[in-house]
């Protein structure tokens, strides 16, 4: 009884100790990018990606992308697709990053074909 | 979100002031302390204390030599690279060859550090140059001030050792060859301007990898760290325009830290702030009553101005700093 009780408290303590199962829908990609509140990423060609202003609005977390070049910034939810400079971006997650921060992480998309919709 | 501002700088202060405490002397494969007599003969450094020292001081510190640990979030398949470049070059729009126009923050979240290498850039360019000495042999030693001296509730005063990190010229690149922590801003034909990476490749060597200077911090702390002077910190609703005009054109150092929470805020809600970052205070206009901002993530972007109003109340926090 003793080493039921003790084969059960292990495999609880193992399951609350392991990392969180990533959100339905948002499986990880080698070429995902994470940017912390505050932080930018540099996805190349001169394609910089700045993340802010990170809270909840109609029960979703969302944040602010910031884009140097041009300037633009918009307020983006998980599993929006965004075109900016000819360029493609999926917003995968957006998240707490503990501390209080937050944290999105984005994946660039080829770009759009001629006669893609 | 719902952290506070000034429990997120607390925080941000605290790990500081920690993770310099924790610092250990003497680490292991760091670089033997050459006496201040025995230094060769060209050496930009001297044995100096910022300061009225309470007691003899030993030459400074020296660490350093190996790479820092790459963040594995924010430099995600990145590998160290060497790159091509030299610490300073003067590049179009520049006013000196160290200049706030080189900042270039990258995937890191250091803005706390790279506004504040901004700012002091602006305000002393000679102590940054002062502070990257060129070892003639692929290496560089970046000079910081680490505070010492801090008795039981502050009575025997403090001061400001100086710390020399030596680094390479190794930086976190891409699979493309780019930088993707602090940015190489100017070039000159092939050769890259380095110092922004270098020292803050410096800073996270000091602080224990780049994965530790890559959740915030505390502007103050970091420009205390650059000059060896004392920072000073003021609430952003008591700031007023004249204090800001005063500091600038005094040749201080000043930054501009953003709340944590900016929901239901105006200037974070259409985005021209962004929550819990750290801006360059790049200008005063006393006349049209504004303050104008720099966002250290790229020297493309858009400055902001804002009324005096408007600073008061949407910055949380302004750091001073006197830079000489």
């Amino acid at each position: 009884m003793k080493l039921t009780l003790a084969a059960a408290l292990a495999l609880v303590l193992g399951c609350t100790r392991g990392a969180p199962p990533a959100p339905a829908g948002t499986n990880m990609d080698s070429n995902d990018v994470t940017i912390h509140e505050g932080g930018q990423a540099r996805l190349g060609g001169g394609f910089d990606v700045g993340a802010s202003n990170f809270w909840e609005d109609g029960g979703q977390l969302t944040c602010a992308l910031t884009f140097s070049s041009p300037y633009r910034t918009e307020r983006v939810r998980q599993g929006q697709v965004l075109e900016h400079a000819g360029r493609r971006l999926e917003v995968v997650r957006i998240q707490s990053a503990g501390g209080g921060r937050g944290q999105v992480v984005v994946r660039e998309l080829a770009p759009p074909g001629p006669g893609s919709p | 979100m719902n952290v506070s501002a000034d429990a997120g700088a607390l925080q941000a202060r605290s790990n500081t002031a920690a993770s310099i405490l924790s610092t250990p002397k003497g680490q292991p494969g760091s670089t033997a302390s050459t006496p201040a007599a025995q230094k060769p003969a060209g050496d930009s450094f001297q044995a100096e204390t910022r300061k009225a020292a309470p007691m003899a001081l030993d030459a400074p510190r020296s660490t350093g030599g190996a790479n820092p640990k790459i963040d594995p979030d924010a430099g995600k398949g990145a590998t160290y690279q060497r790159v091509d470049g030299r610490p300073f070059i003067q590049g179009a729009g520049d006013a000196s060859v160290v200049d706030w126009n080189d900042i270039d923050q990258g995937n890191l979240a250091d803005c706390y550090v790279m506004s504040s290498l901004g700012e002091v850039a602006k305000a002393n360019p000679q102590l940054i140059q002062n502070a990257i000495k060129d070892n003639g042999d692929g290496t560089y030693t970046v000079r910081f001030y680490e505070r010492q001296g801090d008795g039981p509730f502050g009575w025997f005063g403090h001061h400001y050792d100086p710390v020399d990190i030596k680094v390479t010229p190794d930086l976190p690149m891409d699979g493309s060859g780019n930088p993707v922590f602090a940015g190489t801003a100017d070039r000159d034909g092939a050769q890259q301007e380095l110092w922004p990476a270098l020292m803050e490749k410096a800073y996270a060597q000091w602080k224990g990898g780049y994965d530790a200077i890559n959740h915030g911090g505390n502007p103050g702390d970091i420009m205390a760290a650059i000059t060896g002077q004392d920072s000073s910190e003021k609430s952003g609703k008591d700031v007023t325009l004249d204090q800001l005009n005063q500091a600038l054109s005094g040749g201080q150092a000043v930054t501009a830290g953003t709340f944590s929470d900016g929901k239901g805020k105006d200037l974070y809600d259409n985005g021209k702030l962004s929550t819990w970052h750290v801006y360059m205070v790049t200008g005063v206009d006393t006349s049209a009553g504004t303050v104008t901002l720099r966002n250290p993530w790229s020297p493309n972007l858009p400055d902001t101005t804002l009324s005096i109003t408007e600073f008061n109340k949407n910055i949380s926090y302004v750091d001073f700093n006197p830079t000489r």
